[in-house]
This record gives structure tokens, C-alpha cells and sequence, in this order.
């Protein structure tokens, strides 16, 4: 269980570094003159958290849209690990564990669509 | 400052920031606040949400060595995570009702009582008496081991149910405060349920990025997580934590002991300030 729960923090954080660096990357040849300032005062090109919506701008070559799926990911990480305990906890036969993760997963869930 | 130079400088203040959150298990916040807002001028809701996002990178990152190595309890960090979870959920709902400066005035002189308290006693290598084993926490299996310098040594695990409550807490706290969640899980498990440091801080640090993953939405809704903010950190704290994780199994307790209480004296003095001027 350890090593399967390890491997799935190790791979989304790995992927999300990745796509945050490549975007990362894009934005300061874009922008990396700019004062600072300046950066962190303008509202974002990219609006809205949608990962469909990102990719398709992603896809477009912008830069911002990476970062946010990136850092998606990144959030992702954590429920991505809660579910997979709830799976292992299953094929184990632990019962109590199983419903622990699955209610963590639930709260997760809710809290992260917005209906908590 | 040009973009590029602040994304450099905030990069390397990152490093920082990761190492010291996954030896602390109190994640990258804690140092990446005062630093955005004294040091670079950051605006503090950007500020907390970068933060966010670097708690998330540091304990995953960190979490992905700890788990392996067998430092972390998962059983003892999954169940807490039902009491974190509920409490960051009931702490964002909290945020408009309760207000903020009391809050986070009374948490600073919390965390300054315990850096105090940890500072005093900063040596020794456990509580001299930690109590009887909760035939609970036996019932529910909690007890575990961990690595030593002599193969793994066993453990047990006390007062289930005063630690359970105190990280309902933390969890309010993380969703009111938006950081220091750490030190309350970190303290609980050390303090009230009797765990070895290295048990305490580094199954802290696998429920922190969860607990902050309740909370996130409220973040990115309100647009505090910015792109261009949050890659340096992103980069720069996982970078740190990875580095922190292969230092802590060689690591001397009492040199984890003296830093957690240091960087809880900073974070305490950080919500005494918010308490005080807002």
C-alpha cells in the first residue's frame, strides 16, 4: 500500500512540475521584462479553473492556460491519494479504513465542486 | 523589479521554504508568507494562496519519501483527515462570521506558548512520561513502527480521542487562517498522543496537503491563486521538499525539535501581527 500511495504522489507531482515549468517558462518569454508589479495587478488572461477550458487554451499556445492546469493537478494530487487508499483499503478487506477514506473523499469532493 | 528577477528570487525564497516545511511538517506556508508579503510586497490574499499552493507541494512532495520510508502512519493520518477535512469545510463557512484579527491574535499567543514550551525542553528525545497506550487506538489498530538507526522501533499511540478533537480544530484554523494548520497537527501528535517526533511531523506533513485541498476551492473562486505567482513556488518548494525528505531519517530529533520551535515562534509572532494591524 505504501509504495502504490508513494508512486501516486511521485507521478502528479512530477507531471504537475512539468506542465507548470513549460508553462512557467512561456510566461517570463512572454512577459519576463515586464515590472513585476505590473504582472501580479493585471487580471489573468486566462479566467476560470474549467480543465477542458484550459487544455483547449493550453492547446492554443497559451502559456497561463499550462500553469493552471499544472497547478489543477497539483490539487488533484491529494484526492487522487485519498481515493486510492479507499480502493487498497477495499481489496484488503479493511472495512473501517475503506469508509474513512471514502467519507475524506466524499468531503473533498464536495468542498472542491463548490457544494460545501 | 522585472518579472523575471522577482520569479528567480521567489524561486530560490521557495527552495527555503519547501526544505523547512518538510522537515517541520508544517509545509511551506509558514515561511512563504512573511516572505512574499514583507520581503517582495505581495499582496496577503495572493500571498495565502500561493501558500495554499505551496502546502499542497510540500507534502506531496515530501509525503511521496516519508510513505515509502515508512515514517508516515497512514492509518493514524487517514482517520485525523476525517476531523481536518470536516474542520477546514466548517472554518471556510466560519470566515465571514468569526473575526479574524481575535482569531489569529489568539493562535499567535498559542504558538508562542508552545514555541516557548519547545525551546525549554528542546533536548530530550521524548516525554518523559507519555502515559498509557488508549486500548482505543489499539482497537483501532493505530500503533505502528518506524525507522531508527537500529532496524524499526514500535510504538503505541495514546489519547485517540483528545487528538482527534484538537485536529477538527487545525482544520478550522487552516480554513479561517488559511495557514498554520501544521503546527497544531504537529503539536497534537508529539504532545497529546505520545507519538515519536519524526512519526508526528511526518504524518503531519501527509494530512496538510489534504486538509488545504478542502479549503482550496474558496481560493481559486476568488481568483487569490495567481499563474504567474504560484509557478516559481510551485518549482521552488518541491524542489526544497524533496531535498528536505532525504535529510530527515538522519536527522537528529533535537535539531527538528529546535527548528519546529523556531518556525513556530515566526509563525506566532506573523498572527500576532495580523491580530494586532489587521
Amino acid at each position: 500500500m505504501a509504495l502504490l500511495l508513494s508512486l501516486v504522489l511521485r507521478v502528479g507531482v512530477l507531471l504537475s512540475a512539468l506542465l507548470v515549468l513549460l508553462g512557467g517558462v512561456g510566461e517570463l518569454w512572454a512577459h519576463g521584462a515586464v515590472p513585476v508589479g505590473a504582472i501580479l495587478q493585471a487580471a489573468p488572461g486566462v479566467q476560470g479553473w474549467s480543465p477542458l477550458a484550459l487544455m483547449l487554451e493550453a492547446w492554443q499556445g497559451r502559456p497561463e492556460a499550462l500553469v493552471r492546469l499544472g497547478l489543477l493537478l497539483l490539487l488533484l494530487t491529494p484526492v487522487a491519494r485519498v481515493a486510492l487508499a479507499a480502493i487498497l483499503f477495499l481489496l484488503e478487506g479493511d472495512a473501517f479504513y475503506a469508509g474513512v477514506a471514502l467519507w475524506v473523499l466524499g468531503l473533498l469532493v464536495l468542498s472542491l465542486t463548490g457544494l460545501m | 523589479m522585472s518579472f523575471l528577477a522577482f520569479t528567480f528570487f521567489l524561486f530560490l525564497g521557495s527552495v527555503l521554504a519547501g526544505f523547512v516545511g518538510a522537515l517541520t511538517g508544517l509545509g511551506g506556508g509558514v515561511v512563504l508568507v512573511p516572505m512574499l508579503t514583507l520581503l517582495f510586497g505581495v499582496d496577503l490574499k495572493l500571498a495565502l494562496g500561493a501558500s495554499l499552493v505551496s502546502v499542497i507541494a510540500t507534502s506531496s512532495g515530501a509525503a511521496a519519501a516519508y510513505v515509502r520510508e515508512g515514517f508516515t502512519n497512514l492509518r493514524l493520518g487517514m482517520l485525523l483527515e476525517v476531523a481536518t477535512t470536516l474542520g477546514a469545510v466548517a472554518g471556510a463557512s466560519l470566515t465571514a462570521r468569526l473575526p479574524h484579527g481575535v482569531v489569529a491574535g489568539i493562535f499567535g499567543l498559542v504558538l508562542l506558548h508552545s514555541a516557548y514550551m519547545g525551546l525549554r525542553d528542546w533536548e530530550r528525545e521524548a516525554r518523559a512520561d507519555p502515559g498509557p497506550p488508549d486500548p482505543l487506538a489499539v482497537r483501532l489498530r493505530l500503533q505502528g513502527t518506524y525507522p531508527g538507526p537500529r532496524g524499526r522501533v514500535p510504538y503505541a499511540v495514546r489519547r485517540v480521542v483528545p487528538g482527534f478533537l484538537l485536529m477538527g480544530l487545525a482544520g478550522v484554523l487552516s480554513g479561517l487562517l488559511g495557514i498554520g494548520s501544521g503546527a497544531v497537527k504537529v503539536l497534537a501528535m508529539d504532545r497529546i498522543m505520545g507519538l515519536p517526533y519524526k512519526v508526528s511531523t511526518t504524518t503531519s506533513n501527509f494530512m496538510i496537503g489534504v486538509t488545504a485541498a478542502a479549503g482550496a476551492e474558496v481560493y481559486l473562486r476568488h481568483g487569490y491563486i495567481h499563474p504567474d505567482l504560484a509557478f516559481p513556488v510551485v518549482l521552488g518548494v518541491l524542489l526544497g521538499a524533496v531535498l528536505g525528505a532525504r535529510l530527515l531519517p538522519g536527522a537528529k530529533v533535537s535539531g527538528l525539535r529546535l527548528l519546529f520551535s523556531g518556525v513556530i515562534a515566526l509563525l506566532g509572532l506573523e498572527m500576532l501581527a495580523q491580530g494586532l494591524w489587521g
